[in-house]
């Protein structure tokens, strides 16, 4: 039987969440059925040539290259292009909030089966209010499950239309690399201690954590410090105060050399912990509290039951003390 | 406390006893099998348009709300203005079908449309897609992005 063709579609949310997942996703089908993903998000531009998948770009609404009128016809004219060009028989979307181009395909093409993978542990914010809706449009629903689902007390926490899977990661143990191996491949020193900060750069308050959690940093001996982006501002002005050993490392997927690290400063986006914790990386967590994610009540569930330890994002302070070797806890 | 050895590897051990993370094999799983099903959800028509009327209320009280913030921006950048200024370039856009990271990061960022392809595409995807860029970008337009 010939493979089906299955289009995995996902938003340009905060961070590589929906990305990453639906690059799990689309590595696990790759036996049985050809995954295309389309991303609004720049992180796609990883992905063809490192896991040999077949993907298209897809300007967000964001780019403000249109009108969001012309937007959401714009997207629904092109998945359905590309269905029609690749006989897709699934469309599955990956992100908080279906656009209206997205169910407008399903809704042009009813023989087109919609999925919505749809995270949990959502902020009381605006869009839960069409969530029904929403949901009564696709063909199934599913959750990705989170470690701290205990702690979603969100829209979505208590529905009932959504199936419950294990959580979903690009950290698979028999693929990860050795510390060595990973570190050849980062080009880092074999023996020195060695931080991972996956911290966003942009807004004001977003960029002083990142600048907190560097400091904190300043007395480790011999520390390199791995970036996944430059630590400078919107104007290329550093965050990094001077005298770390500081390297930006480009590597996807990133979950293949967690290994290579003694410890990490991480953002508590679904992506990071579920790479991170299960990769055993000593994780300190500083949410990022925009967006409907609630990772807070990530960084709470794993800082209460020992898994990683959370800084208050609110409190530079507590940032910079979590990684200075005096904090008692 | 993270420069503590004994902090680290107290952590390191605990997150042995977190569960599998296989949640990306059951996914592709439920996938699959919609794909081989005969059948998919026949969609409503009626709870389309629910959803668009939704939207459209839902849009327009941002719309109120941003209408105002705006004022307010106006009034901030009318004493603060910007240095740089960037610009949306109103050349025809840019279709390509690269593969790798070192091509196709300067085209995502550029100010330049990008309009990219799958691999192998064929000759009539290509065309519809420069109609579907053409409806959207149409002849004219104007710059809306400015720093």
């Amino acid at each position: 039987m010939e493979k089906p063709t299955i289009i995995l579609a996902t938003s340009n949310g905060v961070g590589m969440g929906h990305l990453a997942r639906a690059s799990a996703v689309a590595l696990a089908l790759k036996e049985v059925a050809n995954p295309i993903i389309v991303s609004m998000a720049g992180g796609i531009a990883e992905i063809p040539a490192f896991m040999g998948i077949r993907c298209e770009y897809i300007p967000g609404k964001d780019r403000m290259w249109m009108s969001r009128e012309k937007w959401d016809i714009y997207l629904r004219d092109r998945l359905l292009a590309l269905v029609e060009e690749t006989n897709a028989k699934v469309l599955s979307f990956d992100g908080v909030i279906p656009y209206p181009g997205v169910i407008a395909a399903k809704n042009a093409n009813p023989a087109l089966k919609l999925v919505w993978v749809r995270r949990g542990l959502w902020q009381k914010k605006p869009q839960r209010f069409v969530l029904g809706l929403q949901s009564a449009m696709m063909d199934k629903v599913i959750e990705p499950g989170d470690i701290a689902r205990s702690y979603d007390f969100g829209p979505t926490a208590t529905r009932k239309e959504a199936v419950l899977t294990a959580p979903v990661s690009l950290f698979r143990k028999e693929d990860a690399m050795t510390r060595e191996d990973a570190r050849k491949a980062l080009g880092l020193d074999l023996n020195r201690p060695t931080v991972l900060v996956q911290l966003g750069t942009g807004e004001g308050d977003v960029n002083e954590k990142m600048t907190a959690a560097l400091s904190g940093l300043l007395g480790w001996k011999d520390l390199q410090v791995i970036l996944t982006k430059a630590p400078v501002d919107k104007d290329g002005k550093s965050l990094a105060p001077e005298g770390l050993d500081l390297k930006v490392a480009r590597y996807f997927p990133l979950a293949k050399v967690l290994h290579a690290f003694d410890a990490g400063i991480c953002a508590t986006g679904y992506n990071g912990v579920h790479e991170l914790l299960p990769a055993q990386v000593p994780t300190v967590f500083v949410s990022n509290i925009r967006g409907t994610d609630d990772q807070e009540a990530r960084a709470r569930w794993c800082n209460d039951f020992g898994f990683a330890l959370r800084a208050d994002q609110a409190d530079l302070a507590d940032i910079t003390a979590h990684f200075a070797p005096t904090k008692q806890i | 406390m993270l420069q503590d050895p004994a902090v680290r590897q107290r952590l390191s051990a605990k997150c042995a006893e977190l569960p599998d993370t296989t949640g990306g094999q059951e996914i592709a799983n439920m996938l699959y099998q919609l794909a081989t099903a005969p059948k998919g959800k026949k969609s409503s028509g009626l709870t389309y348009k629910r959803l668009l009327v939704q939207d459209r209320i839902s849009r327009g009280s941002r719309h109120v709300i941003m209408l105002g913030l705006r004022r307010l921006a106006l009034v901030y950048r009318f004493l603060n203005p910007h240095i740089k200024v960037q610009e949306i370039d109103q050349e025809p856009p840019v279709f390509g079908d690269q593969t790798t990271a070192a091509e196709l990061h300067p085209l995502i960022k550029s100010s330049t449309r990008f309009e990219h392809l799958i691999s192998g595409a064929s000759a009539s995807y290509r065309k519809r897609r420069e109609e579907i860029a053409f409806a959207a970008y149409g002849k004219e337009t104007v710059i809306t992005k400015t720093k």
